[in-house]
């Protein structure tokens, strides 16, 4: 039985092989079998009918060129020190950075916000995917529509704003006069195609995501669209809008203590207010780990997993959504994990995360971003 | 009483009939509620006759067919309330072309509504248990208290699907553009000629005027580019001289012949900094895929030099290659060596 709706999920920094959302989807699925919609589902697979994940991954491209540089460098290796100028010698020590985890890290972001033939091949690799999964699964299923889902991550929230505002935005069929071939081929439909559909079946007239969920949005940081993210077709759909915007229902999740999504914080009030219904932005203060950055992480508490369920997994009814707001009300859900029993375990670690927060806004570089990161990864080690 | 029964009848048949179709169709209309497929609206009941013309991509037809279907329901009903007149109004903009199909998708805001976002209009259906509407969140409730807003929200799913498969037709050919360009830029960035960062860096500034709805460039910028070759200079057998020497191309171009990225030729300006002190050589150098070669002329010295730069990108590469072939190379001339004296002692 084919699933009945799609989730397209995006990484962010680091290295991510093809199964790097496995965490994230299990942990989505953890969460489905608490409730009542999911008793009589496969336990070990409870979403498996439900949504079709497709996570998209794009940073071997960062990693192959950054071999290419390495490469290049190399090539001097052969040679004395003294048969070298010293330009070529500084560009020869370079050969051993590239395998640095740092320079990974800052690769990431700096290959991806300075570099456009890199951003480009990127984004065309997240479009690309994207496009030909839903030309393949298709608008709808024997009289239901079938429905469609972004996540990003971190700098995933990055590169799914770009993407979408570029599929949205392109004119794809002008380019190569594909409209031009099937008016010769069926003048009549061609003609017809061209006055509705027109030259983007993924403009905002055409095509709406039900939902996008950005999860320690970075883009306002990062973003390469002409548009910035206050001002893009990503955004909710709002009355009278539509061929402005590429989703129905727009998500913000932003913990309190993650530091990443607080270097030039996206905020929804600021980028849509006063039309701001279709947005929400969660209040989320939990902490079950010392990395509050993860996904994983976020995916724990019930105002995330509520909607992501609720938009894309038919089991998962509105009572169930409704059950979801309420665990956080009522306490069913505990806002600390079982490793922050202790009062001073907690206010440890919200005190190590406080003191990564960004303190002023000329903090808010892409240096300053690696910077979290680093730290990040030494609290997730300690 | 026959009447109760034919009632009670009906309502386990659609029940069963939404069971199964349930599991099989999965058939969502709003608010996560499966449809009743007794209602004239569902896509179960008009099925038979939408799905002919859709196959025969008479997607008019198929829209004529709704917007009739959901009059007759109207019909049954009672006058037209404002949400009826904007809906039938959405559909006939839709209809002339100028809205979009995603007028009749529905948007869901949180658990307790989904809407229908018109041009002049938002109709709201309420999801949840809702005392001042007197719903408890089933989709019986609503359908009887609300039966002329559920004929549009019916109505709204069979547009969203019919005119979902007159999109898909361009679906493909969009989508194939995509990965045209998507490969293309990959072929650009991995498999053509390795750019330093700097000529990374130019070349997207330079062909940033191509947004992505143009064919991925075919040329690169070839800009201080330092490589590592061998310079030859022969004026007269006596004084042939051969030396490592670095080349940089200040400038240059690269065009790329196919659309794999995989070969390309170019030339560009030369400078040439061998390691013997013979002083810088100024020249011109021409590309065929990893291989260059250039001529330069040096100020003290008499005569030209050849430049030769296997590009060692290819050579770095191909290490383990390499060593494959010269330890079979050794092995063959080890092998010959001892046969020679071999051959020798005998004698």
């Amino acid at each position: 039985m084919p699933k009945s709706n799609v989730l397209f999920l995006i990484h962010g920094i680091g290295n991510h092989s093809d199964g790097w959302a496995l965490d994230a989807i299990k942990t989505l699925g953890n969460a489905a079998k608490s409730y009542p919609g999911f008793a009589n589902a496969n336990q070990e697979d409870p979403l498996g009918d439900e949504i079709e994940f497709v996570p998209i991954t794009y940073n071997e491209i960062f990693d192959a060129l950054l071999e290419r540089f390495k490469d290049l460098a190399a090539q001097f290796e052969p040679l004395n020190d003294a048969q070298l100028p010293s330009p070529i010698k500084k560009i020869e020590k370079l050969s051993g950075e590239f395998d640095k985890e740092t320079v990974r890290y800052l690769g990431d972001a700096i290959l991806y916000r300075g570099f456009r033939l890199v951003r480009n091949t990127v984004l065309l690799k997240v479009m690309a995917t994207i496009a030909r999964k839903i030309q393949s699964t298709g608008l709808s299923r024997d009289g239901t529509p079938v429905k469609y889902g972004v996540l990003g991550h971190s700098l995933g929230t990055t590169v799914a704003h770009d993407a979408l505002h570029l599929l949205a935005t392109t004119p794809w069929l002008q380019a190569d006069d594909a409209l031009a071939k099937l008016k010769q081929l069926t003048p009549e439909l061609g003609q017809n195609l061209a006055d509705r559909v027109g030259n983007n079946p993924f403009s905002p007239k055409n095509f709406m995501f039900d939902a996008v969920f950005m999860v320690s949005n970075t883009s306002r940081l990062l973003f390469t669209t002409d548009e910035d993210p206050y001002h893009s077709t990503v955004r909710p759909v709002g009355p009278g809008d539509m061929k402005q915007a590429v989703c129905g229902t727009f998500y913000n999740f932003d913990h309190r203590l993650d530091p990443v999504s607080k270097l030039c914080k996206f905020r929804i009030h600021d980028a849509w207010r006063p039309d701001v219904e279709g947005a929400q932005e969660p209040t989320l203060d939990h902490l079950y780990e010392p990395n509050v950055h993860n996904l994983s992480h976020y995916l724990l508490h019930p105002y995330v997993y509520g909607p992501i369920l609720g938009h894309l997994a038919p089991s998962f009814s509105r009572a169930d959504w409704r059950e979801a707001w309420n665990r956080v009300d009522n306490g069913k859900f505990s806002r600390w994990g079982p490793e922050y029993s202790s009062e001073s375990l907690r206010k440890k670690a919200e005190a190590a995360l406080t003191k990564l927060l960004p303190k002023s806004s000329s903090d808010e570089n892409i240096g300053k971003l690696i910077a979290i990161y680093e730290s990040l990864k030494d609290l997730e080690e300690a | 009483m026959k009447a109760t029964s034919l009632r009670l009848a009906t309502a386990l048949f659609v029940i069963a009939v939404a069971a199964s179709a349930g599991a099989a169709e999965n058939p969502i209309i709003w608010c996560g509620w499966q449809a009743d497929p007794a209602h004239p609206l569902s896509w179960a009941a008009v099925r038979n006759e939408v799905q002919p013309l859709l196959a025969n991509k008479n997607y008019r037809g198929a829209y004529q067919l709704i917007l009739a279907k959901y009059r007759q329901a109207q019909e049954a009903v009672r006058e037209r309330t404002p949400n009826a007149v904007s809906f039938e109004a959405e559909l006939q903009d839709f209809m002339g072309g100028t809205t979009g199909r995603t007028s009749f998708q529905f948007i869901d805001r949180g658990p307790n509504e989904s809407q229908l976002l018109l041009k002049a209009k938002t109709i709201t259906f309420p999801c949840g248990p809702d005392t001042k509407l007197g719903l408890d969140g089933v989709y019986a409730t609503f359908a009887s208290k609300f039966p002329e807003q559920t004929n549009i929200g019916y109505a709204a799913n069979l547009i969203f699907v019919a005119s979902g498969d007159e999109v898909q037709n361009l679906l493909g050919p969009a989508a194939d553009v995509i990965d045209n360009r998507a490969t293309g830029y990959r072929g650009l960035l991995l498999d053509g000629l390795p750019m330093w960062p700097w000529e990374l860096y130019l070349n997207g500034r330079l062909f940033g005027m191509h947004s992505l709805e143009s064919p991925v460039p075919k040329y690169q910028v070839v800009f201080f580019r330092p490589s590592v070759g061998m310079e030859i200079t022969w004026p007269s057998q006596e004084e042939a001289k051969a030396e490592a020497s670095i080349g940089v191309e200040p400038i240059g171009f690269v065009r790329y012949t196919g659309s794999d990225y995989k070969n390309w030729w170019g030339a560009s300006a030369l400078v040439t900094l061998g390691t013997a002190d013979h002083g810088a050589g100024l020249g011109v150098l021409g590309r065929y895929n990893n291989y260059a070669v250039g001529v330069t002329k040096r100020k003290n010295t008499d005569g030209v030099f050849m430049f030769f730069s296997y590009d060692f990108y290819d050579l770095v590469n191909n290490k383990e290659k390499r060593d494959k072939a010269a330890d079979e190379l050794l092995g063959g001339l080890r092998k010959n060596l001892e046969e020679g004296k071999k051959q020798l002692e005998s004698k």
